[in-house]
C-alpha cells in the first residue's frame, strides 16, 4: 500500500515539476515564434507587399500552440482588433504583461502604415523583444530546468519517506 | 462590401439606401456625410436626413479606420495607389483620398491623416453607348475618339459600355483597355470585376504609356480605350498610338470641345486631327447625357 502511495506522489511531483518547467518553455516558444513572425513580415513587406491576412494565414500553421491560437483570434477579428487584444492581454497565462503589451501594440498598430513605416515599427519592436527573448531564454534554463528537477527530487524524498 | 469598409454606426443607415442608385458618398472629418443619391443628400441614421444637424458625421479616426479596412487591413500594400491619392476596391468603387502629403526629395511617400474621402460607385450602364455608336465607326475600323465631360457626367462608365460594343456585340475588335486607377475593369487577382467584352484585354495599374507600348507589343490590339488624359506622358502615348496605326478611344475633363483649344498639352493633337470622333458628355438630363458628337472638322454629327 505505502508502494502505491509513495509511487501515485512520485507520479504527481514529477508531473507538477513538468507543468512549471513546460510554463517556461511555452513563454520562450510564444517570444521566439513572435520574433519570427516580425522577421517574416519584414521580409514580405519589404519584396512581396501581399495583404497581412495572406501572410499570416500561410504563416500561421509553423508557429507554436499558443502564437498559433493568438494569431487565429487576431485574424477573426483582425479590422477591429483593439478590443479582442487588450481583453486577451488580461486573460492569457502564457507571457509575462510586459511582453503582452509589447505584442499587442505591436499588432493593433501593424497594416496601418505605408511600407517604410511598417518596417521601422517591426524593427523596433524586434528591439524591444530580444530583451524579453534574453530574460525569457536565461528563466528557462535556470528555472525551468531546476522547477523538473525539483519535481523528480521532491517526488522521490516522498517516495522514499513513505516507504 | 460597403458595410465591411464604413464605421459599424453607418450600418443600419445603409439598410434603407438603395445601393444601385448611389453614386457618390462623401465623408469629411466632423462634417456631415453627403450622398449624391441621384441629386444631394446627407445621411442620416435612417437613411437620407432632411437637414444637416440630421446627419452623421464621421471622425478623422473613423477615416483613418475607413482606408485601413479597405486596404484589407494592409495600407502598405496599398501605398502605390495612396500615392496617386485614390484606392479602388474589388468591386470598382474608387476612393479618392484627401490628406496629410508626406514628400521627402520632392516625391510623394505616401499620404496619411486622412481629412476626407469620395467614394464613387462604378454603374454598368448597358447600352448607354448605343445611340451614338454608329457615328464611331465605319467599315475600317473605329475612328480615334475623345469622350468630352467635366467631372461626374459619366465617362468612365461610357468608355466601359463603348469597350463592350466594340468587342462584342458589333465588330469583335480586339480591345486593349490600359486601366490606370483600375476603375474600369475593376481587376483583382487577375479578374475583371467589371465586364468589359469578350475580346478585351486589360492592362491594369499600370501609367499609360508603359501599358500602351507594351500592350502594342505583346496584345496586337485593334482599339486602345483609355481613361482620362491629363498628363503630358499621355498625350504622348496617344501619338505614339496613332503612329503604330491602332486605333484609340480616351476621355478627358473639359466642358466641350472648344474648351480644349484652352488646353496647351492638346495644342498637338487637334492641330494634327489625331482624332476623327468627339463625343460631348453632360450632366443637363442626368448623368451621361449625350450632348453631341462631332466629327474632327468639329461638324456636329449628332445633337440631343
Amino acid at each position: 500500500m505505502n508502494f502505491i502511495i509513495g509511487f501515485v506522489l512520485l507520479g504527481l511531483c514529477v508531473f507538477a515539476g513538468y507543468r512549471v518547467a513546460s510554463s517556461y518553455r511555452r513563454k520562450l516558444n510564444f517570444v521566439n515564434d513572435f520574433k519570427n513572425l516580425l522577421n517574416f513580415l519584414e521580409t514580405n513587406i519589404m519584396f512581396t507587399q501581399d495583404n497581412l491576412n495572406k501572410i499570416l494565414t500561410e504563416k500561421k500553421d509553423t508557429f507554436h500552440k499558443d502564437f498559433q491560437e493568438f494569431l487565429a483570434k487576431y485574424l477573426d477579428y483582425q479590422q477591429d482588433c483593439q478590443n479582442v487584444l487588450d481583453e486577451w492581454k488580461k486573460e492569457q497565462n502564457v507571457v509575462d504583461s510586459d511582453t503582452a503589451e509589447v505584442v499587442v501594440n505591436f499588432m493593433i498598430g501593424l497594416g496601418r502604415n505605408d511600407s517604410e513605416s511598417q518596417i521601422q515599427s517591426i524593427k523596433q519592436a524586434k528591439e524591444i523583444l530580444n530583451g524579453h527573448i534574453e530574460k525569457v531564454t536565461k528563466e528557462q534554463q535556470s528555472k525551468g530546468a531546476m522547477s523538473m528537477k525539483l519535481g523528480i527530487m521532491g517526488g522521490l524524498a516522498l517516495f522514499i519517506i513513505v516507504l | 462590401m460597403l458595410k465591411n469598409i464604413l464605421p459599424v454606426r453607418f450600418n443600419r443607415s445603409l439598410d434603407f439606401l438603395r445601393l444601385d442608385k448611389l453614386s457618390e458618398i462623401r465623408l469629411r472629418a466632423g462634417q456631415p456625410t453627403v450622398l449624391n443619391y441621384g441629386g444631394r443628400y446627407y445621411l442620416g441614421e435612417n437613411g437620407l436626413a432632411d437637414s444637416e444637424k440630421e446627419a452623421l458625421c464621421i471622425t478623422s479616426q473613423e477615416l483613418n479606420d475607413v482606408i485601413f479596412r479597405a486596404c484589407e487591413c494592409s495600407v502598405y500594400a496599398h501605398n502605390e495607389e495612396l500615392k496617386q491619392g485614390f484606392i479602388t476596391l474589388s468591386n470598382g468603387v474608387r476612393i479618392g483620398i484627401c490628406g496629410e502629403v508626406v514628400t521627402e526629395h520632392n516625391e510623394v511617400k505616401t499620404i496619411k491623416n486622412f481629412s476626407s474621402l469620395n467614394l464613387r460607385f462604378p454603374h454598368e450602364v448597358k447600352n448607354c453607348c448605343l445611340n451614338v455608336l454608329k457615328y464611331l465607326y465605319n467599315e475600317k475600323g473605329v475612328f480615334n475618339t475623345l469622350i468630352v465631360a467635366p467631372p461626374g457626367a459619366g465617362k468612365t462608365t461610357f468608355v466601359r459600355d463603348l469597350a463592350v460594343n466594340f468587342s462584342d456585340k458589333f465588330i469583335a475588335k480586339n480591345v486593349l483597355v490600359v486601366d490606370e486607377r483600375n476603375e474600369l475593369g475593376a481587376v483583382i487577382d487577375g479578374k475583371a470585376g467589371l465586364y468589359l467584352g469578350k475580346f478585351t484585354d486589360i492592362i491594369s495599374g499600370s501609367d499609360k504609356q508603359f501599358g500602351i507600348i507594351n500592350g502594342i507589343r505583346t496584345m496586337t490590339p485593334d482599339v486602345i480605350i483609355l481613361d482620362e488624359l491629363i498628363t503630358s506622358s499621355d498625350f504622348e502615348a496617344i501619338k505614339y498610338v496613332v503612329g503604330c496605326g491602332v486605333n484609340v478611344v480616351a476621355t478627358t475633363h473639359s466642358k466641350d470641345i472648344f474648351d480644349l483649344q484652352n488646353k496647351v498639352f492638346f495644342h498637338d493633337l487637334l492641330k494634327n486631327n489625331v482624332f476623327e470622333r468627339f463625343v460631348v458628355l453632360s450632366n443637363r438630363r442626368g448623368v451621361g447625357t449625350i450632348e453631341a458628337v462631332y466629327d474632327r472638322n468639329h461638324t456636329c454629327l449628332y445633337c440631343a
